[in-house]
C-alpha cells in the first residue's frame, strides 16, 4: 500500500430542506492503489458519501483532500477527472450501444461545442477491451444482462482515466457467480491502471475477500476502519447490524456466519 | 445499410422540395417549371417575367424553403428536448413553448404592433417552458410524467390568455390571427425566408455543435454531474437554442403541432439514439417531413388547408400508438 490519495475530512451532509444531518462527521482516509470497501447497513449513508465525493451534492461542513489538496474548489469538470464514479446498474431513457455508454465517460476532456474525437474512440475500445467486453460493443445496452452492465459501466469508469474510482454497490443486482466475477475484474483492473479504488458492499464477506481495508459506518459515523482481517468480528458486525454471527476460518480467510437460533 | 438510410434521409428535404416546386393550385406544366428553373440557375434561356414564374420562384419556392427550415426547427427543438429531459414524449407543443409562441405573437398582432413579434414570440415561449421545467422539477431530475402534465397546465394557461385577446381584438385582427394560429405556409414570402434562415440557423447550428452532450444528459442529472457536466447550465442552454427555434418558427407560421414529437421518434427508431447521429437527421427528416406536409396541404383539395391541421392529424394517432405499444420503453422507470 503506498501514500495515501484520498482523506475525508469531518464530514456533514444534510438536505436542504430536511432537518438532520446524514452524515455526522465522517473521516478516513484511503491509500493509493488500494481496494476499500465501506460496509454498512442500508440508509447509514454510504451512497452520501460518494455523492459527496463525486460532486453531485454539496456538504454542509468538513474537507475532501486529493494528494493533500482540497477540492472544494475544483469544478465538476476538474472533479470528475479525479473521480470516476460507477452507478448502480440501471435503464437509460435511450437504448444506446455499449460502446455509446462507454464513449460517454469521455466527457470530463470534450468540449460544450465538440464532439469525440478518434482518441476518446481508441480509448474507449480500450476500456472495453481491458473489461474483455468488445463483444458487446454494438449490443444494446438495454439488452445485455446485469453482469454486463455492470462491466459496461466500469469500463466508461476506465474511459474516464481518473485515478479514483468509485463503486456504488457494485454486486446489488448480481448473482453469486456474476458478484465474484465483477469483484475480481475490479481487482484486476485496480492493480492493471494503478487505480485507487473505493466501494461500497452490503456483504461483510466479500470486503474480507476483495479489499484491503475496510472503513464500517452506521447512522452516518465512522464505527471502524483498517485491514478487514483486524476489525471484520463478531462484536463489530453485532453492533452494526444487531446480528450474531460466529467468525468461521478457512483457508487462511475468515468469513462471518449468521446464527439463526439463538 | 446505415450509410444508406443516413444519405436517404438527408436528401429526401431537397427531392420533396424538387417535387414540390411542380405541384400547385395554379396548374403550370413541367417543362414550363423546368425552364424557368433552368434560366434562374444556368441562364440558358430567356423567359419573360409572366405569371408562371413569379408563382414558382416567389411563391412555391420560398414556401417551400421556409416549410424545410420550419419543420427543421421543430423537429430539431423536439429531439432536443426529448434528450435533456430523458423523456421521448415531449416537443415543443407538448411543453407550452408553442402555446407561449402563440401568446407573444397574438399580443403583437392584437395590440403592440411596434414591437419586433419574434422578440414576443421569445420571450413568452421561453417564460412558458421554464415554467413548466420548474413546476415538474423535482430534487435536480424532472420525471416524466410530472414535465407532460405540467405541460399541459401551461399550454392551457397560455391558449386561454390568447383566447381572451382574440375575444378584446377588432374582428379584423381577429381572423388574422385565428387563421394564423391554425398553422399555415400560405403567407409565405421571400422575408420571412430571411427572418427563418437567421433566427433558425442561430439555434440550429449551436445545438448541431452541442449535439454530442445530449448523450450524456439524456443519463439524467446525477450520473451527468458526476461526468463533470454542468447540468443546470447545459439544460439552459439547450432550452434556449430550441426555444429560440421554435418562437421564430412559430411567428411566421402558426402552432403546427406534433412534428417535434412524431419525426425525431421515427428517425431514432431507424438509426438509434446516439445523438451526434439522431440530430443532423431530425433537422432533414423535419425538413422533409413538413415539406411534404405542406405540399400535402395545399394540393389535397381546392383549398389551401392549414398545415397545422394536417400534422394534428396524423400525430395524436402516432402519440396513441406511442402510448400503446410503450411500456417501459415509453414511460422509463
Amino acid at each position: 500500500m503506498g501514500k495515501i490519495v484520498l482523506r475525508v475530512k469531518e464530514l456533514y451532509f444534510r438536505h436542504r430542506n430536511n432537518g438532520s444531518d446524514i452524515l455526522k462527521g465522517i473521516s478516513f482516509f484511503v491509500s493509493s492503489e488500494s481496494i476499500t470497501t465501506i460496509l454498512g447497513p442500508n440508509g447509514s449513508g454510504k451512497t452520501t458519501i460518494f455523492k459527496c465525493l463525486a460532486g453531485i451534492w454539496k456538504y454542509s461542513k468538513g474537507c475532501i483532500e486529493v494528494h493533500d489538496k482540497p477540492i472544494e474548489r475544483l469544478d465538476l469538470r476538474e472533479r470528475s477527472r479525479l473521480f470516476s464514479l460507477v452507478p448502480q446498474e440501471h435503464e437509460p431513457a435511450f437504448p444506446y450501444t455499449v460502446f455509446e455508454v462507454v464513449l460517454m465517460g469521455r466527457a470530463p476532456f470534450i468540449g460544450l461545442f465538440s464532439s469525440p474525437k478518434k482518441r476518446d474512440i481508441e480509448t474507449a475500445n480500450e476500456a472495453l477491451r481491458l473489461l474483455s467486453i468488445e463483444h458487446l460493443r454494438d449490443a444494446l445496452y438495454t439488452n445485455i444482462s446485469g453482469g454486463e452492465r455492470q462491466l459496461t459501466l466500469i469500463a466508461r469508469a476506465i474511459a474516464q482515466e481518473a485515478p479514483i474510482m468509485l463503486l456504488d454497490e457494485p454486486t446489488s443486482h448480481l448473482d453469486l457467480k456474476n458478484q465474484i466475477a465483477v469483484l475480481k475484474k475490479i481487482r484486476k483492473i485496480a492493480k492493471e491502471r494503478n487505480i485507487t479504488v473505493l466501494m461500497t458492499l452490503h456483504d461483510p464477506n466479500l470486503s474480507n475477500l476483495f479489499s484491503d481495508k475496510v472503513v464500517v459506518i452506521d447512522s452516518g459515523r465512522k464505527i471502524a476502519e483498517g485491514r478487514p482481517f483486524d476489525i471484520l468480528n463478531e462484536e463489530l458486525i453485532k453492533k452494526v447490524y444487531d446480528l450474531d454471527v460466529r467468525m468461521l476460518s478457512l483457508n487462511g480467510k475468515r468469513f462471518l456466519a449468521p446464527i439463526l437460533d439463538s | 445499410m446505415k450509410d444508406f438510410k443516413i444519405l436517404i434521409m438527408v436528401l429526401s428535404p431537397f427531392l420533396f422540395g424538387f417535387i414540390a416546386l411542380f405541384l400547385g393550385a395554379y396548374g403550370i406544366n413541367a417543362k414550363d417549371v423546368i425552364k424557368i428553373l433552368l434560366n434562374e440557375t444556368l441562364h440558358v434561356f430567356h423567359i419573360e417575367d409572366t405569371p408562371q414564374k413569379a408563382i414558382v420562384l416567389d411563391i412555391r419556392l420560398p414556401r417551400i424553403i421556409l416549410a424545410g427550415l420550419v419543420g427543421a426547427a421543430l423537429s430539431g427543438s423536439g429531439v432536443t428536448l426529448q434528450g435533456i429531459f430523458r423523456n421521448p414524449l415531449i416537443d415543443p407543443f407538448i411543453l407550452g413553448i408553442s402555446a407561449g409562441a402563440a401568446f407573444g405573437c397574438a399580443i403583437c398582432v392584437g395590440f403592440l404592433n411596434f414591437i419586433p413579434i419574434q422578440l414576443m414570440a421569445f420571450i413568452f415561449s421561453l417564460l412558458a417552458v421554464i415554467i413548466s421545467y420548474n413546476i415538474a422539477k423535482g430534487q435536480g431530475e424532472v420525471s416524466r410524467l410530472p414535465l407532460i402534465l405540467s405541460g399541459v397546465i401551461v399550454s392551457a394557461f397560455f391558449t386561454a390568455l390568447v383566447s381572451i385577446i382574440k375575444f378584446l381584438v377588432d374582428p379584423h385582427r381577429l381572423q388574422a390571427i385565428v387563421f394564423w394560429l391554425m398553422g399555415s405556409f400560405s403567407l409565405s414570402d421571400w422575408d420571412s425566408v430571411k427572418i427563418a434562415g437567421v433566427g433558425i440557423g442561430l439555434s440550429l447550428i449551436p445545438i448541431f455543435f452541442m449535439r454530442w452532450r445530449l448523450n450524456v444528459l439524456s443519463l439524467g442529472y446525477e450520473e451527468a454531474k458526476a461526468l463533470g457536466i454542468n447540468v443546470k447550465l447545459e439544460r439552459l442552454l439547450f432550452i434556449g437554442f430550441s426555444t429560440l427555434a421554435v418562437s421564430v418558427a412559430t411567428s411566421l407560421t402558426g402552432i403546427i403541432g406534433w412534428v417535434g414529437l412524431m419525426v425525431p421518434h421515427l428517425v431514432r427508431m431507424i438509426i438509434g439514439p446516439d445523438h451526434r447521429i439522431l440530430v443532423p437527421l431530425s433537422f432533414f427528416a423535419g425538413g422533409s417531413f413538413m415539406i411534404a406536409a405542406d405540399t400535402i396541404s395545399r394540393t389535397l383539395t381546392s383549398f389551401d388547408i392549414p398545415v397545422g391541421i394536417i400534422t394534428s392529424i396524423s400525430g395524436a394517432p402516432f402519440f396513441i400508438y406511442l402510448l400503446k405499444r410503450g411500456g417501459k420503453e415509453v414511460w422509463g422507470r
